[in-house]
């Protein structure tokens, strides 16, 4: 599942140089940008969003141990993502979103994907920032309870609450939606 | 009885989110861009996200992002950092209730309500049903039409006071076949014919057979010219085939009515006419997808909902669906602006209106790279999708009527 992406971006060093730094960049850039994009469903916010990271990354703004970079880049991507919906969301401002495959995104089951993720993405803005990190890292990133709690450094039972509320509440909302009890 | 997960649609939003993702091309693309753009940073200001991660700890590790690089890049790869992002802004649309009798049923027969129309007002027709009598579209000699005649149209489709607007760049109210330009007459694939209209006639575009083609529709791209009232002497040198040039607009409007047949089959969604902006000279079927170009042009969703696409800007295709759906058997309104972004910013702005109601506004869009793109094409890109099986599309007819373009606003009132 995704949770092994950040083990597969770990690159056990922090970038201290320009080399290492391209070097971090090249490692990590498709995942984080894939991940980004999971949460705002937009190809240009996506690159947005991972320059800001790697831009604090450059700056050494980021405090983080080399051994967790990946799943620091990785979380920190998410957060950024979930920032840029939020702001959005609360101007009254949404995301166009990408159609890249015309064809298949005018037939009525894409078209009703598309109306779903649309919806919950809008949806996680509801929710609070650190519940919505949670929802994103479990569900669409595929991390465990566990690894939520270390990397949040919180407790296996609080990430599994917040996690029920969530989604709890995402369902209820969307129950609400649909017009069914 | 619970849901097996697999049909629970809170299950399925999620599933649709987790296997959303972007191309490979895109990837790489946004990969290149990306280092690009960072190469050379080194000291830069704050970013403008709030969030990321735990509190920050100093740490000094200046970074010299992937070689050399000053100030001024840094500077730059902030500021677009800093600059908006393409964003659409869809006001909660509050509008006069709904009267259907407003516009009668065309196929009935029945009287078109005088209604106002922007700056002017509009003669009371007699409308036949559209699918009776159709003109057959036989292209004569252009130069029979003069400038008179056409600002006689003018005036009789939208009164006196729009024929004397001076920031008029194309029109078409598609009252005499005769001078249409040759691709109307040309079209290979839809089908197009002349039928009463709100006033006099209108141009109606049918799908062509089940079999013939994947889309049926038609593409023909009306230049945009000089303003028609700076020596402008027939409508077809408005609507020349054979531009002589892009026309250096970097902000224009267009607006045309639209009818959609009771009955139309929205099915996999569709295409209607917008803006384009290419340096190519050639017109007809294809011609938007050249090596640089971007259009914006509305169309419809399955669900009948309106909708704005965006191509060829630099990224992804990307599209909005509007609030408001397409009410069947009635004319609407519909009004676009585009104005490009300078060149390196993201600055671009993309309006829309429905029957005057402001539905969308698309704002820090970055719709060029090239500073030599222009806006010099009305798109009248019409695309019908396939019928569903064991229908024939038949019923599916769209009108258009009153098509206009100009460097000022375009009031889009329903008629």
């Amino acid at each position: 599942m995704i949770g092994v992406l950040a083990e597969r971006i770990d690159t056990g060093s922090l970038p201290r140089t320009g080399d290492d730094l391209a070097r971090v960049f090249e490692a990590h850039y498709k995942p984080l940008y894939r991940a980004a994009y999971r949460v705002i469903g937009n190809a240009t916010d996506a690159e947005d969003v991972l320059q800001s990271v790697f831009l604090r990354l450059a700056r050494g703004d980021l405090d983080v141990d080399a051994a967790d970079l990946g799943r620091y880049l990785h979380r920190s991507a998410i957060n950024a993502a979930l920032d840029l919906c939020r702001s959005r969301w609360r101007s009254g401002r949404v995301t166009l979103v990408d159609d890249r495959h015309p064809r298949q995104s005018e037939t009525p089951h894409a078209a009703e994907a598309a109306d779903l993720r649309a919806w919950l993405r809008r949806a996680l803005t509801t929710l609070s920032p650190r519940q919505a990190e949670m929802f994103v890292m479990r569900y669409l990133e595929g991390y465990d309870n566990q690894e939520i709690a270390r990397l949040l450094d919180t407790s296996r039972a609080v990430v599994a609450v917040s996690l029920h509320r969530a989604r709890t509440r995402l369902q209820r909302e969307f129950r609400r939606l649909a017009g069914t009890s | 009885m619970s849901r097996r997960p697999s049909d629970d649609p809170f299950e399925l939003a999620v599933r649709a989110v987790r296997d959303d993702g972007p191309s490979d091309l895109q990837v790489e693309g946004s990969r290149r861009r990306l280092r690009e753009r960072l190469s050379g940073v080194h000291a830069a200001r704050p970013s403008p996200v709030s969030r990321v991660g735990p509190p920050r700890v100093s740490r000094s590790r200046l970074a010299l992002w992937l070689g050399a690089g000053g100030a001024v890049a840094a500077a730059a790869a902030v500021g677009l950092l800093l600059v908006g992002r393409p964003r659409v802004h869809a006001p909660a649309v509050s509008r006069e209730p709904s009267d259907p009798s407003s516009m009668p049923d065309r196929l009935a027969g029945g009287a078109v309500s005088p209604g106002s129309t922007e700056e002017g007002r509009r003669a009371p027709t007699t409308p036949a049903a559209p699918t009776t009598e159709p003109q057959r579209l036989e292209r004569q000699n252009p130069s029979q039409r003069s400038r008179a005649d056409l600002h006689g149209e003018i005036v009789a489709s939208e009164g006196a006071a729009f024929a004397q607007r001076k920031d008029l760049y194309a029109y078409a109210a598609f009252e005499n076949w005769q001078v249409l330009p040759s691709p109307f007459a040309a079209a290979k694939i839809g089908k197009i014919d002349l039928v009463p209209g709100l006033v006099g006639t209108a141009l109606r575009v049918r799908p062509a057979p089940r079999d013939s083609v994947p889309y049926a529709g038609l593409t023909f791209v009306l230049p945009v010219r000089a303003p028609l009232a700076d020596g402008v002497t027939t409508r077809q040198q408005a609507l020349d085939t054979q531009p002589p040039g892009p026309a250096p607009v970097d902000d224009l409007s267009m607006r045309f009515h639209v009818w959609l047949t009771p009955g139309f089959e929205f099915g996999k969604g569709g295409v209607l006419p917008g803006l384009l902006a290419t340096p190519r000279q050639e017109t007809g079927e294809g011609n938007e997808h050249g090596q640089r170009y971007v259009s914006v042009h509305f169309a419809w969703r399955p669900t009948g909902h309106l909708a704005l696409i965006i191509e060829g800007a630099p990224g992804a295709k990307q599209s909005v669906t509007l609030p408001d759906p397409i009410t069947l058997g009635r004319w609407h309104a519909l009004a676009l602006r585009v104005k490009l972004n300078t060149p390196d910013a993201s600055d671009g702005t993309v309006e829309a209106w429905m029957d005057d109601v402001k539905v969308a506004t698309l704002a820090g869009l970055r719709l060029r790279d090239d500073p030599a793109l222009h806006l010099n094409r009305v798109l009248f890109r019409v695309r019908f999708p396939r019928p569903a099986p064991g229908s024939t599309g038949s019923a599916s007819e769209i009108l258009f009527d009153n098509l206009a373009a100009a460097t000022g606003h375009l009031a889009a009132r329903r008629p």
